[in-house]
């Protein structure tokens, strides 16, 4: 447990440092992450990652287990702070600003929602802690458009997976964030969860929404995505474009 | 952060943990029942005169509250992490300081559940009279359950964590409180035997002193702790 205090510590001072000396381009970008390296313990598991998220783009990241998929969107939301290299969000390069977690809505692989509470509450209390206006209206439009308003009084509890999943995803929309990082969010959705997701990829790239999430589909990763990122072993290995990058959506409408 | 909504934010951590708990009721029955059980067994042990009950009642009773009471303790973030709700509660523009308040509030609220509970059992079973003199025995109380708490949420926080935790939240805590333990016995025994001088004022301060610097270094301390 020392040890786990230590390396906080020493991993606070050496980020800090680091933030000071980052230069955020900031205009146009999401998210700019430079020579990011992730550790856990003494094992890497993001190596040396470059990724530019612009205003607006779609990016899926792809790669077997253990790749560190999900490390790098936990990188890209603040929950995990790099052992070395930079992360900086919509210019600035901490999350510690409350400006900047208000813009970032995030979905894990664990839903993270209160089994006791109720599935309006579970919103209202997103809502509450990000300080959000009319937070009624709003949890009654997320749970209407996630087609779960007939569970809104339901403990989040005994919902079923795919409804939880639907939630989830919900919550993370409740202060309408400008960028919305999602991990592998069709994995307990049905059919119809699963159609629900891909509308909602629609409407977010019609909207000019900042989206990126980890996938194992390479199908909907390519029909919703502007980029797909590569990751193995930690490392980017390759970056392609969507079937339908957004530059082309835009050019057809 | 604005102040009103540093304070709406505390408000709804709190009332979302005891909403939860009340529902649930994942520790506060545990907790009391191991809290009334250590009271049976201490408060029919003491088969002492009435004046000598006295000079221990207070530090059995005590005891068997701050050592219940690190259930409530323990729980507080388990009960997060189990749920996997800890990483989306430290992404919201809340200060680390607030969920540290907040966390620790829940806790004293236990602890304060708990007493009510205790008390009157420890009354009953020993007749100690500790209602005698409410009003300094709530200052004790007041400044122990604050003091416990502190320390509680910031070792619970850290414990949390680890995977091979069993037990090692109170091997750590109980030896933590031991100033807490000693002046809330400390007072109460010259409180029910009519000492309250400038000795008992220093152990009162001594509580104060514990509960205060405990609290703010724990919220000082608590955005290295979020951190996973």
């Amino acid at each position: 447990m020392l040890r786990t205090i230590k390396n906080t510590i020493v991993r606070s001072w050496a980020t800090d440092g680091a933030a000071k000396s980052v230069s955020c381009n900031g205009s146009g970008y999401a998210v700019e992450v430079a020579g990011l390296v992730a550790v856990y313990g003494r094992m890497p598991v993001l190596r040396d990652v470059d990724l530019d998220v612009v205003e607006g783009e779609s990016i899926a990241v792809m790669g077997p287990n253990g790749a560190g998929k999900s490390t790098l969107l936990k990188c890209l939301v603040g929950a995990v702070r790099p052992a070395a290299g930079s992360v900086c969000w919509f210019g600035e390069a901490t999350t510690r600003c409350d400006h900047v977690r208000r813009q970032i809505g995030y979905v894990g692989q664990e839903c993270g929602l209160y089994a006791e509470l109720t599935a309006l509450e579970n919103l209202l209390f997103a809502g509450r802690m990000n300080g959000v206006a009319n937070i009624h209206d709003r949890a009654a439009t997320l749970l209407t458009e996630g087609g779960i308003e007939s569970q809104a009084h339901r403990p989040a509890g005994q919902l079923s997976q795919g409804m939880r999943q639907r939630l989830a995803i919900a919550r993370a929309l409740m202060h309408e964030p400008r960028l919305i990082v999602l991990d592998e969010p069709s994995s307990n959705l049905d059919a119809a969860g699963r159609q629900w997701l891909e509308r909602l990829f629609e409407r977010w790239r019609c909207a000019g929404q900042t989206v990126c999430f980890a996938s194992h589909d390479a199908a909907q990763s390519g029909s919703v995505a502007d980029r797909i990122v590569h990751l193995d072993a930690g490392r980017m290995v390759a970056i392609e474009r969507g079937d339908c990058p957004l530059t082309t959506l835009r050019q057809s409408a | 952060m604005p102040a009103r909504q540093t304070i709406n934010s505390l408000w709804w951590l709190i009332h979302k943990d005891l909403t939860r708990e009340l529902r649930a009721q994942h520790v506060w029955p545990g907790m009391v029942l191991l809290g009334l059980v250590l009271v049976f067994l201490l408060a029919t042990q003491i088969d002492l005169p009435l004046d000598q009950k006295a000079r221990v009642g207070g530090g059995l009773l005590w005891l068997a509250v701050f050592f219940a009471g690190t259930l409530a303790c323990d729980r507080s973030f388990t009960g997060e992490r189990d749920a996997g709700c800890w990483q989306a509660l430290t992404l919201y523009p809340v200060a680390p300081s607030v969920l540290f308040l907040a966390k620790m509030a829940v806790n004293v609220a236990a602890l304060v559940i708990l007493e009510l509970v205790l008390v009157p059992a420890f009354i009953v079973l020993s007749d100690v009279p500790f209602a005698a003199r409410p009003g300094p025995l709530l200052l004790i109380a007041a400044l122990g359950n604050v003091g416990f708490a502190a320390v509680g949420t910031l070792v619970g926080s850290l414990t949390s964590g680890l995977r091979h935790r069993g037990g090692l939240l109170t091997l750590l805590l109980l030896p933590l409180v031991v100033p807490v333990v000693f002046g809330a016995a400390e007072t109460t025994r010259l409180l029910l035997t009519g000492e309250i001088d400038s000795l008992w004022w220093r152990w009162i301060q001594l509580l104060a002193v514990f509960a205060a610097v405990f609290t703010v270094a724990g919220a000082m301390m608590f955005e290295f702790v979020v951190e996973d």
